[in-house]
């Protein structure tokens, strides 16, 4: 049976395989950062665009935080009434909320819109890994003045500790993308940028949407939908409609960037980026490496924007087919000679992209490690799948000594690898049930390659290493381990130090 | 690194090479690994640029290896990953030519992890051994075991077909 799987599969991912669109849309190429002294590369006969700016995506995202989380709760009332309603994904340990004023509105209306994410698992909290500023997003069905109003977020990872029924809330903001040249840019533009939402006569599926990992920003994907249905009718009988569509505050406006070419002067214009001090000397440097022009030949370094930036207002208008732009960077030699260099943020863009360094720790027991996976392979046992572990014997149970460690300062004195020794455990039978840190984190800037690891090891050199239970194996009484830290700093700031908690073993 | 004119000109003519036959077997695996087509080009795309720094690679004969190896880690890699959140993981709108093909299956691979699905896309559709997955994520074959077998319990599940 397996055998008639494994062929269904194969045909089946060739199909979708070979349904990949498109393949020579934008004539990508191979292109080389202008490195003094390498060859530069070009596919014969590929197109001379400078792939990804084909096709430029303006992606708004306004309201957010500007609104204010209205009163919107109470009692959920079934679409088709004039009062609050509201809709709820239940997904396991959580719920998404969808909530809206009443059901029906005029076309002139505010309507008022928010979401809310609850959690409802067994433990006192629970953090969670989502894109910028919340995991909660929204879009709306129907196109509206051709606009397809889709969920979106800038790109970052970010965590949010979720306490047990307490929900986190966002309320409506929108977001979408439309094409440069779309003929009706300036009134898309115009909606978008518009932080209150109204909507022309009709019915309308306006949706909210939670997407967030667990254990880590690549860890187990959650993701929920939950929906409204509204109408907006001209001669909507509408009971309780009292905000007049022009008061809102001030401060409505979206975030703004200096225009593309004025030149603001490093390092004061930094944060007229968004760019931290540190994020901002990276990327300075970045763009001498790229140069290859040292420190001090460089008279002056300027700051630009985004000289692709469809929207000469200096909106929020950084982001291009998957990419973010950053800052532009011109460096002036001391002899007149500039060059300019672009940072975006895309895939493997790294430090410059965010201030977080994305500490983590990896151990056996961790999210995707598998560890407790029974093993299957074909045909009957003891071929087939094994059979669950046995129960752990009571004696060895009560013999077994956790590794527990509530703190851990570990001070980064050098850039390179780092191993340490935690102590020692005795695990039950040999049965590895936790190895985990409560949480990671530095005082000062510390880049860490991919993981910190977490390694359990037998004492007992003949014992199989921990990587899954199964290949572990039983083992009688208690079988004795070390657990070691090991580490490889890529970049520290002097005196940073690495915090660790919660550290245990058993 | 090449020195000479003439060793730039055949780095050059292998490269070309390399990326007329690998590249587009590339987009078609890593659109199924990440589940977007538009990121799997930037993916490609980024590999050979990688690819153009270090030519000639370690190993000249079989490119494609070295290749795969780098495209499946800049999609896979969290440290990198966390930097794309804005483009979620296998929405029905990105997808239209997937869904149009097979709609059970790309849900079910959705449901997977990335890791998951380039181990399953590997040695179900190329031929890779568990241990040459494992030796390109770098982590045990008893992971990799794992993963597939998780992996293709989900998707029997998904697929809803008897085992």
């Amino acid at each position: 049976m397996n055998g008639r799987f494994d062929a269904e599969l194969r045909e089946r991912l060739e199909r979708l395989s070979a349904a990949v669109p498109d393949l020579d849309a934008r004539g990508d190429t191979v292109p080389i950062a202008s490195r003094p002294g390498r060859p530069t590369w070009r596919v014969a006969g590929a197109s001379q665009i400078s792939a990804p700016l084909v096709l430029v995506t303006v992606v708004m995202l306004v309201g957010v935080g500007l609104l204010g989380v209205r009163g919107l709760g109470g009692p959920t009332t079934p679409a088709g009434s004039h009062g609050a309603v509201s809709a709820t994904t239940t997904d396991g340990r959580f719920s998404l909320t969808i909530r809206a004023e009443r059901d029906r509105y005029q076309p002139t209306d505010e309507i008022r819109i928010d979401a809310s994410l609850v959690y409802t698992g067994p433990d006192p909290e629970i953090t969670i890994f989502h894109g910028h500023g919340s995991p909660l997003g929204f879009g709306i069905v129907e196109p509206v003045h051709g606009l397809e109003l889709t969920p979106g977020w800038l790109l970052s990872c970010e965590r949010s500790i979720v306490k047990r029924d307490v929900p986190i809330s966002r309320p409506f903001g929108k977001s979408g993308g439309f094409g440069a040249s779309d003929p009706q840019v300036e009134e898309k533009r115009r909606f978008l940028q518009d932080p209150i939402l109204r909507l022309p006569a009709g019915t309308w599926h306006v949706y909210a949407v939670a997407e967030f990992s667990l254990g880590d920003c690549g860890g187990e994907q959650n993701s929920l939908r939950a929906e409204l249905t509204l109408e907006v009718d001209d001669q909507a009988a509408v009971a309780t409609s009292t905000t007049p569509p022009t008061a809102h505050p001030t401060a409505s406006s979206p975030p703004t960037r200096p225009p593309a070419d004025v030149a603001l002067a490093y390092p004061d214009g930094c944060a007229a980026y968004g760019l931290s001090e540190r994020q901002c000397a990276f990327i300075v440097e970045l763009a001498m490496q790229d140069a290859g022009v040292p420190e001090n030949e460089i008279a002056r370094i300027e700051l630009l924007g985004d000289p692709d930036c469809v929207d000469p207002g200096g909106g929020l208008c950084n982001t291009s087919l998957g990419s973010t732009f950053l800052v532009r960077v011109r460096l002036i030699t001391d002899g007149g000679a500039s060059s300019e260099h672009t940072r975006r943020c895309m895939l493997g863009s790294g430090y410059p992209c965010t201030d977080d360094p994305g500490l983590a720790v990896s151990s056996p027991t961790g999210p995707n490690g598998g560890y407790w996976d029974t093993p299957c392979n074909p045909g009957p046992a003891p071929a087939g799948c094994a059979t669950p572990m046995p129960p752990i014997d009571p004696d060895a149970a009560a013999n077994a000594v956790a590794l527990e460690i509530a703190d851990l300062d570990i001070a980064i004195d050098h850039v390179g690898d780092y191993r340490i020794e935690l102590g020692t455990a005795t695990l039950p039978n040999g049965q590895l049930s936790e190895a985990s840190v409560r949480s990671v984190s530095s005082e000062g800037w510390v880049v860490v390659d991919r993981f910190l690891r977490l390694t359990v090891t037998s004492e007992d050199p003949s014992r199989p290493p921990f990587e899954t239970a199964y290949q572990h194996g039983w083992y009688p009484g208690t079988e004795r381990v070390s657990v070691v830290l090991e580490f490889t700093v890529l970049q520290a700031d002097p005196g940073a130090v690495l915090s660790l908690a919660g550290i245990l073993v058993r | 690194m090449p020195s000479s004119p003439e060793d730039i000109d055949r780095a050059r003519s292998e490269l070309d090479a390399a990326f007329r036959a690998n590249r587009d077997w590339l987009v078609r695996r890593l659109a199924l690994v990440c589940g977007d087509a538009e990121e799997a080009r930037d993916l490609v795309q980024e590999t050979f640029v990688r690819a153009a720094e270090r030519w000639p690679l370690p190993d000249p004969s079989t490119p494609e290896r070295w290749l795969a190896t780098v495209a499946l880690r800049l999609a896979i890699d969290e440290r990198r990953r966390r930097h794309r959140w804005g483009f979620l993981e296998l929405q029905p709108r990105d997808a239209t030519w997937a869904l149009s093909v097979d709609p059970d299956l790309w849900r079910a691979l959705a449901r997977l992890d990335r890791r998951t699905r380039a181990a399953i896309v590997l040695t179900t559709l190329d031929g890779y051994t568990q241990d040459e997955v494992a030796a390109l994520f770098d982590v045990p074959r008893g992971t990799v075991a794992s993963w597939i077998s998780r992996g293709r319990d989900r998707l029997r599940r998904g697929l809803e077909v008897t085992p």
